[in-house]
């Protein structure tokens, strides 16, 4: 198979130096398509803090699920009057979790993992870490979350 | 600044330069790379002659006879276009850079006269070379043939010198070494690049006074033309596999930030001049690429098809991507003129410091009393700007209105990269703050009545 | 060694698919070789610039999202956030409106040509069909940016259709989606453009060129009158096929200096409320058509001023396709009025462009 002639050997290298020549031709359309994915996280994470609203409209042992740019979030008011905010992605397998007032648990409806509200550790389940803890002030009677 | 300033409205400046320039080089490439080919293929037409082979014979007699035809073309459209359109550039420059052109001529001045004698010797050769087929040997033709490649290389070898160095003058800034800014980083890989694209552009000169050959007149002609025009082709081989590899050599040596500025066009809303370089880069490449599959799929694998119309067509292609080429080309080198040294406005970097405080009324000689602002557009931007037409000042302005023009200059002024963005594509504007105030107040007039309502 | 894996591979699918048919069918295609002959080169170039719609607006896709506050912005980010974005995005609009020109290039070429005469009638007919699919992808295309210039263009345009006899109400609601140019028009204009209309452009595209393989390339009647041995013909494989691959380089190098030098920009957001902006007018390919209909009165007897003018471009477009059923070529006369027809058509398109642009 390699019994190349000089002229066997001159086609094969045009025939390589035509493939990079190719690949200059499409590496814009790759660098299209790449660089939305690479974009988008730092795009969305642009959201640093927002407003939920008036503190006081909130009652201890509420909760409420909202966006925190992209990203889904949970809102707790443990019974002590504190707020807490976290991510709400599941650290088992990325479900959105949910707060539970009967239980008094943050709970993932789809392996049954079970989060403390006061911290967002891991308590029961599958998740093998706790929730990322997002950061939840009061400022000027308005609930802020921010980054923590 | 120390000169006059000469403007042209509508084209502007600049374009009258670039225009001239670009039209010469599709000349002088020609000359340079037409005398390798003269060369080259009046060897090949010479080893054949005397083989004893009658085909090969015949189509040397035929190589011959082209070759005189060729030449009479090569011959006029060098000496005549070439040389008038090189002396014009001269004109020009000098009318629309004279800082720039008085620094190059200083520290060059035995470099241009070095190359004014390879110009007079070239063309008195080719004009020799001509008239004297037949009339003497073929062994001796052939000589001048080679003698003429090596006179105008030689051109080709001293104007690289002082042009890569007004994009990279590297260690001419400190030592103000002659060899130093001659032999630059960019000097060698240019120098490739620029032959490898002249024998593809002999090649494809070639190709147009071959497709003019009438292939009914008998099949022997149809034969040779279409061997003739698979031998042009054969010329852009070179560019096609080496091309990208000095092309990445090229760019290695060229400033940092200049290779910051075409990323960044990459991304940019496409329209509008932060973005110009990378676009014309990016044109320069496809047209690259696409012509090249031209040579390939025309005249390389369809000779016979390939009609008088086709090369021309196909000459339009390759002087675009020529043309394209030399304008990304000079503008890598923005906002300079000779890089870190000298502002494409004939300002020279130093100096700026300098000028901010004692004013530019007091440096530049040209400036007039009556009309400060106008007199400082005419020195720091007419180089670029028309009023009203290439990158017209009227359009730019847009909506400001006198605080906001002045908020805007006084920002060009600044040379921190992070406070003005327009640094890697303009120069900064030099003078007081009365001076700034005084060229506000001037742009204000510039601006349409109709904005005002 | 690259010859002997071609030929197995070749053999291999042969004894599948009976290529080796296909083969001999493809080997005997010939091309006539005479004056007009630069023609043939336009249904190609055409297919060209279809294929860059299709792979350019697939990327576009990537990132536009057609809800009525991202639109927009989706646009405005594709072209200025996104690595060659504004490339993808310029080649989809210039190669829209040159695609339109050659088409009308194409269409001209083989009216004057007479290439609609027998066999060929069904190519024709298909062939004006796809000139209307590509008028309805520049119609649906242009709303997408939603941009100021966008949203008023399409207003006008549905209240123009909403002209048409009978259908006309039915028709614009359809389009419109709701009661005003909204959310509901962007959905169904994004629909139409992305699948709908490929749909019937790959059906009825099929159609066309397999009818062109199966006639052959039309010959014009002084070609056909030439003695048989005067008659030039060049082979498709590999000649012509080389030579239409030389065109096509050109077109897109065309294509490509026009995208990179005048790139195409986004207009601000359409604001429902806000008054059409003064002078509006559509693409130049409905300019023509507009400014006729802006210079008939409110009323031509007892007929509605617009909906006379669209009676009129029905009347013109119905003799214009119905060529290849009255010109069959026995009658001089009737082949002398269509080439006057046909040349007034195109005469009255561009003097109507013209002055739409001057108006």
């Amino acid at each position: 198979m390699f019994n190349l002639t000089r002229k066997g050997f001159l086609k094969l290298l045009g025939a390589a130096f035509a493939a990079v020549w190719a690949g200059f031709s499409t590496y814009p359309f790759f660098r299209y398509l790449i660089s939305g994915a690479e974009k988008k996280s730092g795009e969305d994470s642009q959201v640093t803090s927002l407003s939920l609203g008036k503190a006081d409209d909130y009652v201890p042992g509420s909760s409420k699920n909202f966006k925190f740019g992209s990203v889904p979030a949970i809102m707790v008011r443990t019974e002590d009057g504190v707020f807490h905010a976290y991510n709400a992605i599941c650290t088992h397998l990325g479900c959105t979790v949910q707060f539970s007032s009967e239980k008094k648990k943050i709970w993932c409806a789809c392996h049954g993992g079970q989060f403390d509200p006061a911290d967002g550790k891991n308590l029961a389940g599958p998740p093998p870490k706790p929730l990322t803890a997002l950061k939840a002030e009061v400022v000027a009677g308005e609930l802020i979350i921010s980054r923590a | 600044m120390n000169y006059p300033i000469w403007s042209l409205p509508i084209i502007g400046g600049s374009w009258a330069v670039g225009l001239i320039s670009i039209i010469h080089i599709f000349m002088s490439h020609f000359a340079v790379g037409g005398g390798i080919f003269f060369a080259v293929t009046e060897y090949l037409a010479l080893k054949r002659i005397n083989s004893s082979d009658s085909k090969l014979r015949r189509n040397a007699e035929m190589m011959y006879e082209y070759l005189k035809k060729h030449s009479k073309f090569f011959m006029m459209v060098t000496t005549v276009a070439g040389a008038v359109t090189g002396v014009a550039i001269w004109f020009t420059i000098a009318l629309v850079s004279p800082d720039g052109t008085a620094s190059l001529i200083q520290t060059y001045s035995l470099g241009w006269a070095t190359e004014y004698l390879f110009f007079v010797a070239e063309i008195a050769t080719v004009f020799v070379y001509f008239y004297t087929w037949d009339k003497i040997s073929k062994e001796q033709h052939l000589a001048l043939a080679k003698w003429y490649a090596f006179l105008s290389v030689m051109t080709l070898v001293i104007i690289n010198g002082i042009l890569s160095f007004m994009l990279t003058p590297a260690g001419w800034l400190k030592t103000s070494a002659w060899y130093e800014g001659f032999f630059n980083p960019t000097y060698w890989p240019s120098l490739l690049l620029r032959l490898l694209v002249m024998v593809a552009i002999a090649g494809m000169y070639a190709l147009v006074t071959t497709a003019r050959l009438d292939a009914s007149e008998s099949e022997e002609i149809a034969d040779f033309r279409a061997y003739m025009l698979k031998y042009s082709s054969k010329w852009f081989i070179p560019v096609f596999f080496v091309g990208p590899l000095v092309g990445f050599w090229f760019f290695s040596q060229v400033p940092q930030v200049v290779m910051e500025n075409i990323f960044t066009g990459i991304q940019s809303s496409g329209v509008g001049n932060f973005s110009i370089l990378t676009r014309a880069i990016y044109l320069s490449l496809i047209l690259s690429g696409t012509v090249l599959v031209f040579a390939l799929v025309g005249p390389y694998l369809n000779p016979r098809g390939f009609s008088f119309a086709s090369a021309i067509a196909f000459m339009v292609c390759g002087l675009a991507v020529t043309g394209m080429g030399e304008w990304s080309r000079e503008m890598l080198r923005k906002p300079y003129v000779i890089y870190n040294y000298m502002y494409s406005n004939g300002l020279r970097k130093a100096d700026i410091e300098t000028i901010n405080k004692e004013g530019f009324t007091a440096f530049s000689k040209w400036e007039d009393p009556e009309n400060i602002g106008g007199s400082m557009f005419r020195q720091q931007c007419m180089i670029c700007h028309t009023t009203d037409g290439y990158r017209s000042m009227k359009k730019l302005l847009g909506e400001r209105d006198l605080e906001g023009i002045k908020s805007f200059l006084f920002m060009l002024r600044e040379t921190d990269p992070e406070k003005n963005n327009y640094l890697n594509i303009m120069p900064p504007v030099a003078g007081t703050d009365e001076e700034l105030n005084a060229l506000a107040e001037y742009l204000y007039t510039l601006k349409p009545v109709a904005s005002e309502s | 060694m690259m010859t002997e894996i071609s030929q197995s591979t070749f053999e291999w699918l042969d004894q599948r698919l009976g290529l080796s048919g296909l083969a001999e069918v493809a080997a005997k295609k010939k091309v006539p070789v005479h004056k007009q002959s630069f023609w043939y080169y336009m249904g190609g170039i055409a297919m060209l610039l279809l294929t860059v719609q299709f792979l350019t607006g697939i990327l576009l896709m990537v990132y536009y999202v057609p809800e009525l506050s991202s639109a927009n912005s989706s646009v405005l980010f594709i072209n200025s956030q996104i690595d060659f974005g504004w490339f993808v995005r310029s080649m989809h609009s210039w190669a829209a409106n040159l695609l339109i020109f050659v088409l009308f290039a194409h269409m001209f070429s083989a009216y004057f040509m007479k290439a609609y005469r027998k066999p060929r009638e069904l190519t024709w007919v298909s062939g004006l069909g796809l000139l209307v699919i590509g008028f309805g992808f520049g119609f649906t295309g242009y709303l997408l940016p939603w941009d100021e210039v966008a949203f008023f263009a399409t207003k006008i345009g549905i209240d123009i259709a909403e002209q048409t006899p009978f259908a006309g109400e039915f028709l614009a609601s359809l389009l419109k989606g709701g009661a005003e140019v909204g959310q509901g028009t962007l959905s169904r204009f994004f629909t139409i453009h992305v699948i709908v209309l490929p749909l019937a452009l790959f059906a009825l595209a099929g159609i066309h060129l397999l009818l062109v393989q199966l006639h052959g390339m039309s010959e014009p009647k002084s070609f056909q009158d030439k003695p048989a041995d005067k008659k030039k013909y060049e082979m498709f494989f590999p000649d012509f096929l080389l030579k239409d691959l030389m065109i096509w380089l050109l077109a897109f190098n065309v294509l490509a200096t026009i995208v990179i030098l005048f790139p195409w920009g986004v207009g601000p957001e359409a604001d429902p409320f806000a008054p059409a902006p003064a002078g509006i007018k559509p693409e130049w390919y409905f300019l023509g058509m507009f400014q006729f209909l802006k210079l008939l009165p409110a009323h031509v007897g007892f007929i509605e001023g617009e909906k006379f003018g669209l009676l009129v471009f029905a009347l013109i477009g119905a003799v214009f396709a119905a060529a290849p059923f009255i010109d069959k070529g026995h009658n001089p006369k009737l082949s002398k009025f269509f080439d006057i027809y046909g040349f007034m058509v195109l005469i009255g398109l561009v003097v109507f462009t013209v002055w739409g642009y001057l108006a």
